[in-house]
């Protein structure tokens, strides 16, 4: 019969488990300057 | 035929799965002219009180006996499962080239209804779904034999589809044909 550790280290298998998982991108935020000194007395902004 | 059932069942238990899997059985009959499924039974419940001529003294383990024609994949069985007789000789080709298995370790069926089953069966171990998985996608067989939720068609019985038996074929008559 089949062993296998054999069977799936011929098929690739082992390899593919030891792949470095994709590095995911960083979630980057942008922040938005509401209050900003050139609009202080303005609370209501369109975006 | 019901003794070639019992022979077959037995086979896989004591022989492919060394007596380690009480794996699923399950089949139809046909009530009002429409195909009806059994319920699954294990091997234990369905087959253990089945005489080796494939009859039972009691009547409802007969009965539910004689209408089995599907089993579970056992832990240690790969099931690749292909549609075209075409895409069988590439398989075999790849798996003659594998130095892990030889040519007396896997059997190819036509399932008596479409497509076609290449069984692989492990010693002693067994797969995970995530090993099954690797290996079906990489001969481009259907990936739902990864799981052990699929019954496959029992083989030497008719198809519950067709009426027509899961018969062994020859490596010689894929790869000369």
């Amino acid at each position: 019969m089949v062993k296998k550790k054999e069977l799936l280290k011929e098929i690739g298998y082992e390899k593919e488990q030891t792949k470095k998982p994709k590095e995911e991108k960083a979630v980057t935020t942008k922040l938005v300057k509401v209050n900003s000194s050139a609009d202080k007395n303005s609370q209501l902004r369109e975006y | 035929m019901i003794e070639k059932k019992k022979e077959t069942l037995d086979n896989l238990y004591y022989g492919a799965g060394k007596q380690q899997f009480d794996f699923f059985v399950a089949g139809t009959y046909i009530k009002d002219g429409e195909t009806l499924f059994t319920k699954w039974k294990k091997f234990s419940e369905a087959v253990f009180p089945i005489d080796i001529d494939g009859t039972s003294d009691d009547w409802k383990t007969q009965k539910f006996f004689e209408q089995i024609n599907q089993r579970q994949i056992l832990p240690n069985e790969i099931v690749l499962d292909i549609e075209e007789k075409k895409q069988i000789k590439p398989i075999l080709i790849t798996l003659k080239k594998l130095k892990s298995i030889d040519v007396n370790e896997y059997h190819i069926y036509e399932t008596g209804s479409r497509g076609y089953h290449i069984h692989l069966f492990l010693l002693n171990e067994e797969f995970n779904e995530k090993e099954k998985l690797f290996l079906i996608k990489k001969f481009g067989s259907d990936i739902q034999k990864c799981s052990d939720k699929c019954l496959i068609a029992l083989e030497n019985c008719p198809h519950w589809k067709t009426g027509k038996i899961k018969r062994q074929i020859s490596e010689e008559k894929i790869l000369n044909g």
